[in-house]
């Protein structure tokens, strides 16, 4: 039974009424603001901006030397169909989202759409799938067509939507740039108080990075805007399930612990700092595995086999762990 | 100093205080004296062919290298029309009227009065009209809730670019502003204008707008301010005859750079930076050396071979 929220009860839990819309101390952003900028200012200056994206602290957290193994693999790959089918997701949920329907054909709508906004990637990436893969991105997409179709309503004027809303936060003048992309922001803040609602579309099942990705935007709304949003989340494409809770004081320090860290590695590195290795069951998919004694170690000498770590958390596979999402 | 230096960031409370003295009408004169006499200069020798058109993408293309600046096909999308019907859309909510709503009425206008924009519009499919509304309606939202738009005087929106030829029609040679709106306190005149961009905080842009409206009209806004809505700031310069006078320096730069195509000679390249993202890098053989030389980058860090 298909229990996903839909028409007035997703737009009741997005706006959440009942639900008291709290004053903030202004001060918690530039209190952020300050922390960030003490993890940095040690290592400056900077031969070149440091560009940071919720892809960068995720990795750098996870591995320095894999941060950069990955940063400097082959860019000319094409993505792989996972990540095709959440580019064209995206597509149709922002058609829905406009108040438009889909069609009948959910891969030229999805097409027709990247044309029309200027990306002429999607159309590339997917005639570079195989025709296997076409088909199973295309019954993919059908689903979530169909749910996006019978499960969002049309959104009320006062909601104000943003659609691809581009974030970018300059730290210690510049040296330092944090950028992200959210799926959708609703509302605004008022008089003081939280308004804004924060909410990415994923394609793929629930993983914990999810959480950390809002608690990113939470923090760059929350450093451009001088006030946390209302709530943050994620919106399962392919289940209808909707993610999405009241911020509270405690996941804006912890957002900010977290990048303060991530900053404070990145400066070092940016600094010129050897990187560092930190071996752990995901080694093998690491591009600087070949040359990495510690990771094979870990690898060789770990009684639990990678297979067997992956398999108990959740069911992942090699795009889902490094998708740039 | 250039006018980048003096981009400030500031405070909406404080975009239309302070402002500088109106630049007075003989000072606009000799701004445009000034201009004509530094162009021929430029321009003595061999007659330019076409037209030498300086806007906001070939000043910065043209500051940078010259051969950045050379013409690529326009070609329209969602992206840029978005500012256009957003800036529409924006200004018919003035009415009450819904966002989305004001939106359709913007698509079903420009139809019928922009050629360019009836040529994209024309005969789209529901997927890419969703995307178009989606992008103009983001855009449009964004700057209902990014400008405090009720503090900030009497607003009036500017469609079209404003276009100057110093010179003469004749000449070739075209200067192009593209400020989005003038804000004028209710009981002030033209004299008081202040003129608003949405959009990356660039100086140099903000001079050439100001020289541009400045030339044109007779009379310089006193003021230039952007707001950036991903990071939600806003940014102010004031407008001064030194402003001015840099942005005549930046104009005259720019079209010393782009006179050797408009001759028929092939431009030269001055490789920096700005390689990465030229759209003519691929054919550029000093700008693909240059990109070779330098050290493995990416996201500000030095990427070592594995």
């Amino acid at each position: 039974m298909d229990t996903a929220p839909r028409g007035d009860e997703l737009l009741t839990l997005l706006r959440r009424p009942d639900l008291e819309r709290a004053e903030v101390d202004p001060t918690l952003a530039v209190q952020a603001r300050l922390m960030l900028e003490e993890a940095v200012e040690p290592h400056l200056p900077f031969d070149s901006p440091l560009r940071v994206t919720k892809e960068v602290v995720r990795r750098v957290l996870r591995c320095e030397t894999h941060l950069l193994a990955q940063l400097g693999s082959d860019t000319s790959y094409f993505p792989s169909a996972a990540m095709v089918k959440g580019a064209m997701a995206d597509r149709l949920f922002t058609q829905v989202l406009a108040g438009f329907g889909i069609g009948d054909d959910v891969v030229a709508a999805a097409l027709e759409s990247a044309d029309a906004g200027g990306d002429a990637r999607l159309r590339r990436d997917w005639d570079h799938l195989g025709l296997q893969e076409q088909n199973e991105v295309r019954t993919g997409l059908e689903s979530i067509a169909a749910g996006l179709l019978e499960r969002w309503p049309d959104l009320p004027s006062g909601a104000l939507p943003r659609l691809q809303e581009a974030l970018r936060v300059e730290l210690c003048g510049g040296a330092v740039i944090l950028a992200g992309r959210v799926d959708l922001l609703l509302g605004r803040p008022r008089s003081g108080r939280v308004g804004t609602i924060m909410l990415d579309a994923k394609t793929g099942p629930a993983r914990t990075d999810h959480c950390d990705d809002t608690l990113w935007y939470c923090l760059l709304e929350t450093l451009r805007s001088g006030l946390p949003p209302f709530q943050i989340g994620n919106y399962y494409l392919s289940s209808g399930v909707l993610d999405l809770r009241p911020v509270t004081p405690e996941d804006l320090d912890r957002a900010t612990s977290r990048v303060a860290d991530a900053l404070a590695r990145l400066s070092r590195l940016a600094a010129g700092g050897e990187a560092g290795r930190s071996p752990g069951p995901l080694c093998p998919w690491c591009p600087a595995y070949a040359t990495c004694v510690d990771g094979q170690a870990q690898v060789h000498g770990s009684d639990e086999s990678t297979a067997a770590w992956l398999s108990f958390d959740e069911e992942w596979n090699e795009e889902d762990v490094f998708d740039a999402d | 100093m250039t006018p980048t230096d003096d981009l400030r960031l500031i405070r909406w409370e404080d975009a239309t205080e302070d402002l500088p003295d109106p630049l007075p009408p003989q000072t606009i004169q000799q701004i445009r004296a000034e201009l004509r006499r530094s162009l021929r200069d430029v321009l003595i020798g061999d007659p330019i062919h076409g037209r030498i058109k300086v806007d906001r993408y070939t000043l910065r293309s043209a500051l940078a290298c010259p051969a950045s600046a050379a013409p690529t096909e326009f070609r329209p999308n969602a992206i840029i029309t978005s500012r256009a019907l957003g800036l529409r859309a924006l200004e018919l909510t003035r009415t009450g009227s819904d966002p989305a709503a004001c939106v359709a009425a913007a698509i079903d206008e420009a139809v019928t009065t922009q050629k360019w924009m009836a040529d994209f519009l024309d005969g789209q499919g529901e997927a890419a009209r969703a995307t178009t509304v989606a992008f103009a309606l983001s855009w449009l939202n964004r700057a209902l809730t990014n400008v405090p738009w009720t503090t900030l005087g009497r607003v009036t929106f500017l469609h079209s670019a404003t276009w100057h030829s110093p010179l003469g029609y004749d000449s070739g040679v075209a200067l192009v502003g593209r400020p989005d709106a003038f804000l004028t306190p209710e009981d002030g005149s033209t004299r008081d204008r202040v003129a608003l961009s949405l959009g990356w905080p660039d100086g140099d842009v903000a001079a050439l707008d100001a020289l541009v409206v400045a030339l044109d009209t007779g009379s310089a806004p006193r003021r230039c301010l952007l707001s950036y809505a991903p990071a939600g700031t806003v940014h102010a310069v004031d407008v001064t005859t030194e402003l001015l006078a840099a942005a005549i320096a930046n104009v005259v730069t720019a079209i010393a750079a782009l006179v050797p195509s408009a001759r028929g000679e092939p431009p030269y390249a001055q490789p920096n930076s700005r390689c990465w993202n030229c759209a003519h890098s691929d054919g550029c053989a000093e700008g693909q050396a240059w990109m070779a030389q330098q050290p493995h980058r990416r996201s500000g860090l030095l990427i070592p071979a594995l």
